[in-house]
């Protein structure tokens, strides 16, 4: 099947299996290896991706479903110069540490921010809380995000 | 307070964060190499099975290029958990097995051109089992199935019991516990041009998977070249090498890369867990709150293999001897073999279990007699001592050293308000809702001096371009490891973190070490190492310029990564380096084996504020206060991040975590919609205070900082549980239906 | 014969062709959310199929006040449920219940339609749909529509009346025009992201500051969510007091053991009820007062 749709900003017209799973699509055809597969049941979160602005995990999502949409990982925020604030309160909060869960965390946090630019804790808590973690606790992960929003 | 440090305790950003941030670190499921085939191990379904394997119909499908069983593999038994060749721990796995001892036990391996052949080719095995006996969980385990035991005493327990005015005993269990590191477990396994096995593998002592791999696979060591890399957590659980010695073999064998990436269900089942126990603890008090005799007995499950059956009953059982000053004590490890995942290291390593229903028995204790529990432990807990060379605690360990567990207890009780607390939390009760309040204390160590060959070799380098390469075998498993070494040398050296190159480990690169990042020996035993190491240099610099530029050792200054007196001048470094190569033939390297001296211990109070809804029996953190003996803290960021981290997963274990079996020994919580892990809305705020009174030894009196966290937050749940609703739960994980029970029976 | 394709129907014309082709061939299943589909294949090894993709049909997506009902698009997901002003005014408690399944990532995938059809013995939509007194609407392979009320449709756990060349295309929620308050509240083994062990959902109308009309339902224990008969006769002409709360507590746990006499989870859950029932009574109660 051919798909046609933007990802990380880019038209793109592929041909593909539309029944692989758009973590696999997205690693293997597209090369975009932030995503990653920590669980392949939709629990963990580390395969999250925006699909037209709105958090997904890309393990439950097949690829024929996003013809016509729009899919973004963190090389195409960081691609479209979205990435950088998020991306520095990440960093000086300490809420990275094996980083394994973290791209995932920050499109969630993307996620949210481009409905609620002005979070409480426990909309974050709620916005993170498909995306484990097992290093941090969650506390700086919760701190980064609530600095960013200034 | 201001230290006086340029780098050591500042809050210095991780250099590794932005590439992570950026999605750019590869991880090993990342790689992928010319020619690389795709490995998909085949697990067994039954708990105790001789297995056989039909493998024609999956060799027959398009894509499979090979499939390997017990029948292919060499036939030597090895031990995953021996890090180094003096091992004692006795032998009994094999790469692929014949006769499967638990669900999740390798039978075989599949390969194929893409990730989708090895599964078709997987799935078109055809696996037949001739079941055996099994024997499930520690209550089905009998003296058959004994596979170690270890006492540790002093004084007289009998007697100490008789003198005392009450005795309290408590019994109690924990869970096996999974890492549930984010990554799966990986391996990439490829052959060199010169016939070389390269092992690419996420784990915590690359001289481990190298000694083991070489043995069961029968080839000289030094053909086996293992590679850290990048690593999506571990907690303990990739210590052992479980796909290192398969994905090698496939990799000599097809002569071209092997990857094998493990679903969740088989990172569950088919590694390794934290060992389960059933607990009997008895403590004899005076009227005034004196211990005078305390017995724990602790029998552990092995799982189904050997691996570490001696390792956790005796770190377990020396933990017992490090916080309170108990004049008579015993304690009884036993480990039991059960057809069930093995046991492995896992953050904490003994310390969680025997912490985890001996401090609800202190609270019981503290009880008895009417005294506040946190007063109690005051009372009980060791003095800090001096440093004395060779000095050892009751039962021969190298001693506790610069013990802070008052501190902890006096300075956290006064931060969390204890008393103020105490008077008004019951207050909140309402008819759905109770509160409490609980407290717990732990201890850990920094290192494997007087019980495993605790040494590291480390060189440092000033290279031409003045940057400084520190070669040690480091392994960051996340934790922050590396950035604590930099910052280490730094502070020696006076140059900033981002200019000194600490790579990880690599067989083939590093120095010798002797156990890797586990036994929270970091920090203390290799930030030891490094900073004896840097002074040793800066000592060399001196000589060698005082020599040259004919001034004392004593007027040569170090400036911003320049090196100079008042009178000669500056040379930054990397120039420095040429002009002693040019003139004296020397480079500006040091090679230093260092050995542990010391083994003291980390202390922990943690304080904790608990609602429980007596309908649901769900259990809400109010408040959590840790307060840790940290000695002095490298780098405040990385220590919070590691007593939050620690904190999630011990409070799990008391909340929600465990690894459940039916009675065939089928694993019931094989993935992560069965097995629960704390997520962002249940995660309390985890407040952080560190006693930073120093340590002899330490590097600039640092000592351990993360599997300590690990402990002492279960047992403080537990008993704020048991403070709210007036229960005595023992068993972890304290599940809704548990507390439920607790309060309907 | 194993099959591997992809029909993404974007009308209702469309989709009745593909209906079709199913009734025909074996290996089709619908995926909207996929998230239990993702989980099904993964669990049962499912490499080939043919999937039929409801997410790019916007009739149904849509939520609709119609005249006297709700219309709900069976491929709406739980984040559009969430925060429909029309459902918060005349389905609280289904609003409620999407709230509340899974994760934020799950909820901006997962449907009503496929909540439904799973039919899983703790779905936490089909409780409050029950209570809220919902018909589902199918169509078939001839563009036939036929309309049931969700309970009968529901017959088991994973089993509906479905046929193989159906598929649910609407749910409808009746609204009067009296004030209704309907509220959901659901206990699982962690506050956020776990499956129901047991959920509660209540519709209410008052009159005279009394109850006279009370649906309630429950669901996790038992196959299919139960109707609490007993406890909705108890409430008519009751005030919403305290009084009423302890009463309806006490009857909750006898529901419980009457639904699942001899399961071991019986002993928590006849406690535990009583945390879903005072969560809705008590929502309601707030609401009512405003």
């Amino acid at each position: 099947m051919i798909i046609n749709a933007v990802i990380n900003g880019e038209s793109i017209e592929k041909e593909c299996n539309p029944n692989k799973r758009l973590i696999d699509f997205l690693r293997d055809d597209m090369e975009l290896l932030s995503v990653k597969e920590g669980c392949g049941e939709g629990e963990c979160g580390s395969c999250t991706v925006l699909l037209d602005k709105e958090a997904v995990t890309s393990c439950t999502v097949l690829t024929g479903q996003i013809n016509g949409h729009e899919v973004t990982t963190v090389e195409g925020l960081d691609a479209m110069g979205e990435l950088e604030p998020i991306m520095e309160s990440f960093i000086s909060a300490g809420a990275v540490q094996c980083g394994y869960c973290t791209p995932g965390m920050i499109i969630s946090a993307k996620a949210l921010l481009y409905k609620n630019p002005n979070p409480t804790d426990e909309e974050i808590k709620r916005a993170l809380e498909g995306n484990l973690c097992r290093c941090t606790g969650y506390n700086k992960i919760i701190e980064a995000v609530r600095n960013i929003k200034r | 307070m201001d230290s006086g440090f340029k780098y050591i305790g500042k809050r210095i950003n991780r250099p590794d964060a932005k590439d992570k941030a950026l999605g750019r670190t590869k991880y090993i499921g990342d790689f992928k190499l010319h020619g690389m085939l795709y490995g998909k191990l085949v697990t067994s379904k039954k708990a105790h099975a001789n297995v056989r394997i039909d493998t024609s119909k999956a060799l027959a499908i398009n894509g499979v290029k090979a499939v390997f069983t017990y029948e292919d593999v060499p036939k030597k038994q090895y031990n995953s958990n021996q890090w180094f060749s003096g091992s004692m721990d006795k032998e009994d796995e094999l790469i692929l097995h014949k006769t499967a001892r638990h669900v999740g036990d390798r039978i075989a391996l599949v390969l194929g051109d893409t990730i989708e052949a090895a599964e078709r080719g997987r799935k078109a095995l055809i696996v037949e089992y001739e079941e055996l006996p099994v024997v499930i969980g520690l209550e089905a385990a009998d003296e058959a199935n004994l596979c170690f035991e270890k006492e540790f005493s002093c004084g007289d327990v009998e007697s100490g019991f008789e003198k005392a005015d009450f005795i309290i005993e408590d019994k109690g269990s924990t869970p096996k516990i999974h890492h549930a590191a984010i990554e799966n477990h990986v391996c990439v396994a490829e052959v060199d041009t010169f016939g070389n096995l390269i092992i690419w593998s996420p784990c915590q002592v690359v001289f481990q998977v190298q000694h083991v791999t070489a043995r069961a696979l029968d080839i000289p060591y030094d053909k086996v070249r293992v590679i850290k890399c990048s690593m999506g957590g571990s907690f303990g659980g990739k210590t052992m090498p479980i796909l290192e010695p398969i994905c090698g073999f496939a990799a000599l064998k097809t002569g071209r890369p092997v990857k094998i990436v493990l679903d969740r269900k088989d990172s569950i089942s088919a590694t390794r867990t934290r060992n389960a126990s059933i607990q009997r603890v008895k403590t004899g008090i005076t009227k005034d709150g004196k211990i005078v005799a305390r017995e724990i007995e602790i029998d552990f499950d092995g799982g189904a293999y050997l691996t570490n059956c001696a390792g956790i009953a005796v770190a377990s059982g020396k933990k017992a001897f490090r916080s309170y000053d108990i004049e008579n004590q015993k304690y009884v490890g036993r480990t039991y073999y059960t057809n069930t995942t093995p046991g492995g290291a896992c953050r904490g390593y003994g310390s969680p279990q025997i912490h985890a229903i001996s401090e609800i028995n202190i609270n019981n204790a503290a009880a008895r007699i009417g005294m506040d529990p946190v007063d109690f432990r005051i009372l009980n807990a060791f003095d800090p001592q001096e440093y004395r060379e060779g000095a050892v605690d009751q039962i021969g360990m190298p001693a506790i050293g610069n013990a802070r567990l008052k501190d902890c207890l006096i300075k956290g009780k006064e931060c969390f308000r204890w008393n103020e607390r105490m008077q008004t939390v019951k207050a909140k009760n309402t008819g759905r809702y109770a509160y409490g309040l609980g407290v717990a204390a732990s201890a850990h160590g920094n290192g494997y001096l007087n019980s495993f060959p605790d040494f590291t070799n480390v060189t440092i380098q000033i290279m031409p371009d003045g940057r400084v390469f520190i070669k040690i075998a480091i392994h960051d498993l996340g934790c922050g490891t590396v950035l604590t070494m930099q910052q280490i040398a730094a502070e020696v050296l006076g140059l900033s973190p981002e200019r000194i190159y600490v790579p990880e480990a690599d067989t083939h690169q590093s120095p010798y070490d002797s156990a890797g990042t586990q036994a929270s020996r970091v920090t203390y035993v290799c930030g030891g190492a490094v900073k004896k190491a840097a002074e040793e240099l800066k000592n060399k610099m001196a000589q060698i310029y005082a020599a040259a530029f004919s001034c004392k050792e004593e007027q040569v200054k170090f400036e911003d990564g320049a090196i100079g007196s008042e009178y000669a001048g500056f040379m930054d470094y990397g120039s420095f380096a040429t002009f002693c190569e040019k003139k004296y033939s020397t480079a500006l390297k040091i090679d230093l084996e260092y050995r542990a001296e010391a083994n003291p211990s980390v202390y922990s109070a943690v304080f904790i504020e608990v609602k429980v809804d007596r309908y649901s029996g769900m259990v809400e953190i109010e408040d959590i206060l840790v307060v840790q003996d940290a000695g002095r803290v490298i780098n405040l960021t990385l220590a919070e991040g590691q007593v939050q981290g620690g904190a999630q997963m011990s409070l799990g274990m008391a909340l929600c975590e465990e690894m459940a079996y039916d009675e065939k020994g089928n694993l019931k919580t094989d993935s992560f919609s069965k097995y629960y892990i704390i997520n962002a809305p249940s995660m309390p705020e985890v407040k952080v205070l560190f006693i930073e009174e120093g340590e002899p030894m330490g590097p600039f009196g640092a000592k351990s900082v993360g599997e300590l966290a690990a402990v002492a937050p279960a047992p403080a749940l537990m008993n704020a549980i048991n403070h709210a609703l007036g229960t005595n739960l023992t068993s972890y994980p304290a599940t809704p239906e548990k507390i439920i029970e607790a309060l309907n029976s | 014969m194993k099959s591997n394709a992809f029909y993404a129907p974007e009308t209702v014309q469309e989709l009745i062709e593909v209906l079709k082709l199913k009734k025909e061939g074996r290996d089709f299943y619908f995926v909207a959310g996929a998230t239990d589909f993702a989980i099904h294949i993964k669990k049962h090894g499912i490499m080939d199929y043919t999937a039929i993709d409801l997410t790019h049909l916007d009739e149904l997506k849509r939520i609709e006040a119609r005249e006297g009902f709700v219309e709900i698009g069976a491929a709406a997901t739980m984040a559009r449920l969430e925060e429909s002003d029309i459902l918060r005014s005349h389905g609280n408690a289904l609003a409620e219940a999407a709230g509340r399944v899974g994760s934020t990532q799950i909820r901006n995938r997962a449907t009503i339609g496929g909540n439904i059809v799973n039919a899983s013995q703790s779905a936490d939509t089909v409780t409050a749909s029950c209570a809220l007194g919902a018909t589902v609407v199918l169509l078939n392979s001839e563009g036939e529509l036929r309309e049931l009320p969700l309970e009968e449709f529901i017959i088991g756990i994973g089993h509906t009346q479905i046929n193989s060349d159906e598929v649910l295309v609407k749910v409808r929620i009746p609204y009067g025009r009296k004030p209704e308050y309907s509220s959901f509240s659901k206990i699982g083994s962690r506050k956020s992201v776990a499956i129901s062990k047991i959920n509660c959902a209540a519709k209410i109308i008052f009159k005279d500051n009394c109850v006279a009309e009370a649906t309630m339902y429950f669901g996790s224990i038992g196959p299919k969510a139960i109707k609490a008969a007993v406890m909705e006769k108890h409430c008519i002409g009751r005030a919403w007091d305290e009084k009423l709360l302890a009463e309806l507590l006490e009857l909750g746990s006898l529901q419980v053991d009457q639904a699942i006499p001899t399961r071991p989870s019986r002993y928590y859950k006849r406690i535990a009820v009583k945390g879903v029932i005072s969560d809705v009574f008590n929502d309601i109660a707030q609401r009512e007062v405003i």
